[in-house]
This record gives structure tokens, C-alpha cells and sequence, in this order.
């Protein structure tokens, strides 16, 4: 395991809520799992449990502690954008889908009622040329899990052209050259007089589990809009 | 598992109950829950699902004239403003009995509904951490199950209608002087948000406009606003006056 820089060269927008998506460490952590054929569209908290031990073992991440707590050593995405628009879709709900109740029905309406397509009404894109993240890790393993992706975010948005993985002197997962903080992590580990935003975040994965779930201080300066 | 179905919340004991007409399914929180927490309960199917309302504006059909009268009103079809020390809409802690259309009602009264510059003034002076912006444009959806509480005064997260933004306060408080020097200046908020300005009101004012515009355009691509611009537009006020330097 060494410090790695991963760069993402994308050809077209991806979708990102917020300046910390797409995250490296989920990303991989899917690629592992769908590899092996463990991968769910709507995992439980079980079926997330049950899988983390094969993730512990398979992952070519370092993990690394804060005062007892683990986390994948992997920095928050960086990126320069110079717009952002927002599209809609719909979402359309799929008959074969097994965690559906269909309630015993042969006939599903899906213009109203309980299966009613929901219309996304915020896809927020943004157009950046790369995307850069810093890590620890085994460079191998990465690449190897990163040629089957071939998209960033949602609605197969931000298409990958290319995947690069330089190895590099220091390690700036989580502070950079200028100190600045380079990941979320909870607000009791971050030294004073550090510039950071103040969230309620899942600063580990699966981030859905309330364990994984805390007040945590996140970057700034990781992603520049030019526009403004 | 005790984590609500609707709004993620670890305290959910109530069974889970799903009401015909919710059709949100694709965005709760935890979607594998059977569970769900007094809160949601109370604003969905609780006594705080439905609450009388004195309604200044309610005009008489017949006679074209203020009526003002008890309004029986769902919950979900108001903005929220939560805090540890205030909270808008307020609610009476006992529920009251009137006559609505010749019928008995008896429901809690729901008041000091949160108006836009109420929550004009929240975001520009957010309360002490922690505390929750929920806006409801449309009146239609449950939107506060969405809502994430905001832990910082200076970056918090902002729930308009079903989408969450993240608003960082300089610069949303920048916007939103600009938006509102230009509605000052005679243009309307769909022109503001589009970029799309009457070119008569233009000639008139084009010098003052020019430099208030090259900040929004910013704010605005070739095809929609960006939500931070739809947020200051729909909270901005003529009536206040910006400091323009």
C-alpha cells in the first residue's frame, strides 16, 4: 500500500448533490462487491454487515484509525467545474423488482397511486474535465476494479474516458500541502483553527448505517466553481 | 432495525403505515424499515396531519368580499422553521372545536405560518445550531421528513420542496441583495431567474443593470437557474432596500 493520486478523465457532466460525491471509497467498494456478485440495488443494514468482512479482506484501500475509529484512507474527489445545470428525469418503476410490494395485483398503475413514476425533478451536473482523489492503497487492485467503470454518479452521467494512478511522495489523504483538511472526518478529531464545513455526515461506508454516521467536519476548498 | 422509514431517525417505534396518496417511496430514508417515529406519525396521520387554521385572506364566493374564517388546512402544505428556541408553524397544545361549512371540527390550531420573508430573514440570520429550513413551494408534497438539520450558521442545508441545498451564507446573502436590487429596478423574478429581461424595462435602466447581471449570469446556465438563484428568487423582497456597495 502506497499514497496514490487517481484522476478521472471525464468526457461528458456527472451528477454530484454536493461538493463530496462522487466518493472513491463507495465507488471501489461497489466495483468489489458487483465483481463478486454481491452487489444489491437496495442493500439492508444486514445485508451491509454481512458483506464487510469480504470488503475488509478484498478492498485495496488502507484503512487507518482516528483514536480507535477506522476509516478508508481515501480523500474527498477535488475538481475545478467551470458550470452547473440541473436536468430532470423520471424514474420508472421496474415490474421485476423484487422489494416491491405488488400488493397482489396483475395490473400496476403507474400514472398515479402507490407505483406512481416519481420525477426526479434535480439532477444538478457539473462539468469538470478530471477528477483527482488522493489514498492509500495497492495501485494493482485499484486499477484492476477501475476498468469496469466506465461512468461517475447517476444516470450513467459523466462518462470516464480514462482512469490514471500515479504514485506519489506524500500521503495527502487526509491533509493537504497546505494543511487543509482533505476528508470528512467527525468533529472531534479535527484540530482547532482548521477552515471546515460543519455537516451531519456518513464519513465511512456504508454510509447508510447509523454507525457510520456523524457530525463531521468536511472540506472546503476541494472543489472550485469557476463561474463564481 | 429502529430507524424510521420516512425520515431516517434511529427513535422510530411505531409501525409503519403508508398512506395511499404518498407516492414518495423512491426517496425515503430507509426504505427496508417497518417502522416509523412519532414525529412523521403525528404530521402524516396524527393530530398534526390536519389542523384549523384562522385564515385572514379567505374571500366569500358570493359577496367577492373578506371573509375571514376557520380553514381546516394539511400540514404538509406549509413551510418549516425549526429551532431549539423557536419553531414556525406554532400549534396550540389543546385541540379546539369549530364550525367549518355547518360541520363540527375539532382539531389543534396551527399558526404564525412561516411567510417568505420569515424565511428570507432565517436564512440570511439563521438561528443557533441546531436547526432545520424546510420550504414549501408547491404546498403539495411532505417535505419535511426530507430535511437535514443544519449544524453550522455560515453552511447548512436548505430543503426546497424535494431538494436539498447546501447554501453557504456570504454568498447566498450576496444573491440575494443583487436579485433584489434588480427587482428594485423594475424586473420581475422570472426574468431574474431565466436571464430573459423585457427589453423595454432594459433601455431604462441598462447602467444599473449591467453590473448586477454579470454577478447572476453567473448564477445561471444557458438553460435553467442554478437552485441556489431559485432559492434567492423566491424569497427575495421588493419592499426591502439593498445596500447596493
Amino acid at each position: 500500500m502506497q499514497p496514490l493520486q487517481i484522476n478521472a478523465l471525464l468526457s461528458t457532466p456527472f451528477v454530484a448533490y454536493d461538493n463530496w460525491s462522487p466518493s472513491l471509497d463507495n465507488l471501489l467498494i461497489w466495483l468489489l462487491l458487483d465483481r463478486a456478485g454481491l452487489s444489491v440495488t437496495m442493500p439492508t443494514p444486514e445485508v451491509a454487515k454481512q458483506n464487510q468482512s469480504f470488503i475488509e479482506d478484498n478492498l485495496p484501500l488502507a484503512i487507518g484509525y482516528l483514536e480507535g475509529e477506522w476509516y478508508h484512507q481515501v480523500s474527498s474527489p477535488h475538481y475545478q467545474y467551470d458550470w452547473e445545470t440541473i436536468t430532470k428525469t423520471h424514474k420508472a418503476w421496474n415490474r421485476q423488482d423484487q422489494h416491491l410490494d405488488w400488493k397482489g395485483k396483475r395490473r400496476i398503475w403507474i400514472t398515479e397511486g402507490f407505483h406512481t413514476k416519481s420525477r426526479v425533478n434535480l439532477l444538478p451536473e457539473r462539468s469538470a474535465p478530471r477528477i483527482d482523489w488522493f489514498c492509500i492503497g495497492d495501485p494493482a487492485g485499484i486499477q484492476q476494479l477501475l476498468n469496469n467503470c466506465n461512468h461517475l454518479g447517476k444516470q450513467k452521467r459523466g462518462q470516464v474516458i480514462g482512469w490514471q494512478i500515479y504514485e506519489i511522495e506524500n500521503d495527502l489523504h487526509l491533509w493537504g500541502p497546505g494543511e487543509q483538511l482533505m476528508r470528512p472526518i467527525p468533529m472531534q478529531f479535527l484540530p482547532d483553527g482548521k477552515p471546515h464545513r460543519r455537516m451531519k455526515w456518513g464519513w465511512r461506508s456504508p454510509i447508510f448505517l447509523p454507525e457510520n454516521i456523524a457530525e463531521c467536519a468536511l472540506p472546503v476548498a476541494n472543489v472550485v466553481n469557476f463561474s463564481s | 432495525m429502529t430507524i424510521c422509514y420516512y425520515c431516517g431517525s434511529g427513535n422510530a417505534t411505531l409501525p409503519l403505515k403508508i398512506s395511499d396518496s404518498f407516492t414518495a417511496n423512491s426517496v425515503v430514508k430507509c426504505p427496508h424499515s417497518s417502522l416509523m417515529c412519532s414525529k412523521c406519525y403525528a404530521l402524516m396521520f396524527g393530530d398534526r396531519s390536519r389542523c384549523l387554521f384562522w385564515n385572514e385572506a379567505k374571500i366569500d364566493k358570493q359577496t367577492n368580499a373578506k371573509a375571514p374564517s376557520w380553514s381546516l388546512m394539511f400540514t404538509r402544505n406549509t413551510s418549516w422553521l425549526l429551532s431549539s428556541t423557536t419553531s414556525f408553524p406554532t400549534f396550540s397544545e389543546d385541540p379546539r372545536t369549530v364550525e367549518i361549512n355547518g360541520k363540527s371540527v375539532t382539531a389543534l390550531v396551527m399558526a404564525n405560518l412561516p411567510t417568505r420573508s420569515l424565511i428570507r430573514q432565517w436564512l440570511l440570520e439563521p438561528p443557533e445550531p441546531p436547526f432545520t429550513i424546510a420550504i414549501a413551494k408547491s404546498g403539495q408534497k411532505h417535505i419535511l421528513f426530507l430535511a437535514q438539520q443544519g449544524l453550522s450558521r455560515d453552511y447548512f442545508p436548505v430543503q426546497f420542496e424535494t431538494d436539498t441545498l447546501h447554501c453557504d451564507r456570504a454568498h447566498f446573502t450576496q444573491l440575494l441583495i443583487v436579485c433584489e436590487a434588480l427587482m428594485e429596478l423594475g424586473f420581475n423574478k422570472t426574468e431574474i431567474g431565466t436571464g430573459s429581461y423585457y427589453p423595454s424595462r432594459l433601455l431604462k435602466c441598462f447602467d444599473q443593470w449591467e453590473p448586477l447581471e454579470a454577478i447572476v449570469q453567473r448564477e445561471r446556465t444557458p438553460a435553467n437557474p442554478t437552485r441556489l438563484l431559485q432559492l434567492a428568487c423566491y424569497v427575495a423582497q421588493k419592499s426591502f432596500n439593498p445596500d447596493l456597495s
